[in-house]
């Protein structure tokens, strides 16, 4: 007798073999028999888009609480409207994301919430919204109301799912804003006297994430917490490693700071959606870029999401979830812009 | 070959239409665009004028209005009309009946520079009854672009046309709509639709005249931002067309949801042309 012999099949890789890599392989029956979900709302980088396109017509609700009024339905480009529960677009890393609960919840003020370069205004927090002639006043009313529906999501949501994609990120250094890409790429003008890189390490990912937590459970004591990791590949990077290595660098850190946040927290939760694309039996996931992940692909993860988490679907348009999602890789993802400066 | 292949929304080329010009055949002055075009082709006999005017119809007759396809948009380009200077475009009024004819149950707080200081921003406040109207204006900015406008107003100046673009007729009523909308087969059917849709299928669902005005307005708007940025002249409606609220004034109501009559048109030339407009 020994602590191998008791143990069950998914515990040893000749079973994953047995299986061939098949992806059912990463159902976890234990939080499979108790995960009750009603209403989910979700952040993150871009991989995380797929989320909300796959939990539409479920049993579950996905919560967008900064809709398009009826009046603009019909507006051709979403602008971030409908990516994630509120118009934040893409959130890369866990500082982003604290930093947006504390702006919600009004306990952070950044000091430069604007940027006006005197032709148009831009969000520093959201690079890629469209804010054509708006006036100040009008650009702080509509800061507000988007502060105020991410305040919503997290009160109303049961579970909130966020996607954990860089650790590099671009800081501000007199009140230490981070933004979602470097000041000067989509918005904004970079100026290295005001702007330093930063790249998280496992501890501050793993007290963030803590931070988030406890951020979220203040708002909301019921709250479930569900993080992934993004199996998407950083777009650039700023730092002395070339990209690869520092890709794998960073998805290093994430993940081991996610197994420890879910292993320290009763109410978080872990979706191996990241081993899932790198280690399932076709080497094959990635579209021709090596980058992004094949559409049905990702269908297949959140096929297991769902049996995960008991979700069942009630209707599936899977042309319209591929069009939303490549409307948005296309248009909204921020971390894209990096790649106008390589040389071809 | 289209002269506007890079217009990728615009309706294809129908073989079976032939476009003609309504009016002087060698003009200098010549109006474009979607089915206002029509009474404003008719009115054309009743405007007695040095100018030489025309409106690009169908030949199968004026009271046809099928939508401008490729060819529509092609053919001052391909028939080069040597005596043509000037190039008026009407665009798609009947946007702001469509897609805001109907509440369908929500309620509205248009919001803009001049109110937003009113309203607190709240946990109690329902957030999506709230719209910007400068995103209204963004948003039919980007319909037009979408659809082609500011290609084809692009292409013209190419041509050295001096282009204009020419405000759609104001809202009518919600009471003379109520009275008509049973004849109406396009909005009959979205109305029908949405009342079934509706939670309360006895509710009234038309928007209300000073909702539907205040949108005019930002179209009108969207539509100046639009002329501006193509190097285009604006011509808005006259103020003494609408009565106090903005509404369209009733005598020149044709019997429809949308258009204006061919008086409505008559007039409107005559002052484009008194006013030395254009």
């Amino acid at each position: 007798m020994n602590p191998y012999s008791s143990l069950p099949n998914k515990n040893f890789w000749k079973h994953f073999k047995k299986k061939n890599f098949d992806l059912s392989f990463f159902i976890d029956e234990e939080t499979q028999r108790d995960f009750v979900t009603k209403k989910i709302a979700s952040a993150g980088s871009c991989f995380a888009a797929n989320v909300a396109v796959h939990l539409q017509s479920t049993s579950t609700e996905y919560l967008f609480e900064e809709q398009k009024h009826p009046f603009i339905a019909n507006i051709k480009n979403s602008y971030n409207y409908e990516s994630y529960s509120a118009r934040y677009g893409n959130i890369y890393s866990t500082r982003q994301f604290l930093q947006l609960i504390k702006r919600a919840k009004g306990t952070f003020i950044p000091d430069e919430i604007i940027w006006n370069n005197g032709n148009e205004l831009n969000d520093p927090f959201r690079p890629g919204i469209n804010f054509k002639d708006f006036s100040e006043s009008e650009f702080y009313f509509e800061n507000k109301l988007h502060l105020e529906a991410v305040k919503r999501a997290v009160v109303r949501c049961d579970t909130f799912i966020f996607t954990l994609g860089l650790t590099e990120v671009w800081m501000n250094k007199k009140d230490k804003s981070v933004y979602p890409s470097c000041p000067g790429v989509i918005a904004g003008t970079f100026d290295p006297t005001k702007y330093e890189l930063l790249n998280l390490t496992v501890n501050d990912i793993s007290k963030e994430l803590q931070e988030i937590n406890d951020e979220l459970q203040e708002i909301n004591p019921k709250i479930k917490f569900l993080i992934t990791v993004s199996p998407v590949p950083m777009v650039a990077t700023a730092n002395l490693n070339n990209i690869v290595l520092s890709n794998q660098y960073s998805k290093s850190k994430l993940l081991v700071a996610a197994h420890e946040a879910v292993a320290a927290n009763s109410n978080m939760y872990y979706f191996p959606s990241y081993y899932m694309i790198i280690r399932s039996h076709t080497d094959n996931n990635f579209i021709h870029d090596k980058s992004n992940v094949k559409p049905e692909f990702v269908t297949n993860v959140m096929k297991i999401f769902k049996k995960q988490f008991n979700i069942i679907d009630t209707k599936t348009d899977k042309n319209e979830s591929n069009d939303r999602l490549s409307r948005y890789l296309n248009d909204e993802c921020e971390e894209i812009s990096y790649d106008k400066f390589a040389i071809d | 070959m289209s002269l506007l292949k890079r217009i990728l929304p615009l309706k294809k080329k129908n073989e079976n239409i032939v476009w003609n010009l309504i009016g002087d055949q060698n003009p200098e002055i010549l109006l474009v665009g979607h089915s206002h075009r029509t009474t404003m082709a008719l009115a054309l006999r009743n405007v007695i004028t040095s100018k030489k005017i025309a409106v690009l119809m169908e030949s199968s007759g004026p009271y046809k209005i099928p939508y401008p396809d490729t060819g529509y948009w092609d053919f001052l380009l391909k028939n080069k009309i040597s005596s043509l200077k000037k190039i008026i475009v009407i665009w798609q009024g009947h946007l702001s009946l469509i897609d805001f004819l109907l509440s369908a149950e929500q309620s509205y707080k248009l919001v803009n520079e001049k109110n937003l200081h009113e309203i607190i921003v709240s946990d109690s406040l329902n957030i999506q009854s709230i719209v910007l109207e400068r995103e209204i204006i963004n948003t039919f900015e980007n319909h037009f672009h979408n659809d082609g406008l500011n290609e084809i107003l692009r292409i013209y100046k190419e041509h050295n046309y001096e282009t204009f673009l020419l405000s759609s007729p104001p809202p009518k009523s919600k009471i003379f709509i109520n009275s008509i909308l049973h004849n109406e087969v396009f909005f009959k059917e979205m109305y029908d639709e949405i009342r079934k849709n509706s939670i309360n299928q006895h509710s009234d669902l038309i928007l209300g005249d000073k909702y539907r005005v205040r949108i005019w307005e930002l179209m009108q708007e969207a539509l100046q931002n639009t002329a501006i940025s193509t190097g285009s002249k604006f011509i808005p409606i006259p103020k003494n067309f609408t009565d106090e609220q903005g509404i369209l004034r009733e005598e020149y109501y044709l019997n429809d949801v949308s258009h204006a009559n061919e008086m409505y048109s008559e007039k409107l030339w005559k002052t484009l042309i008194s006013e030395e407009v254009i």
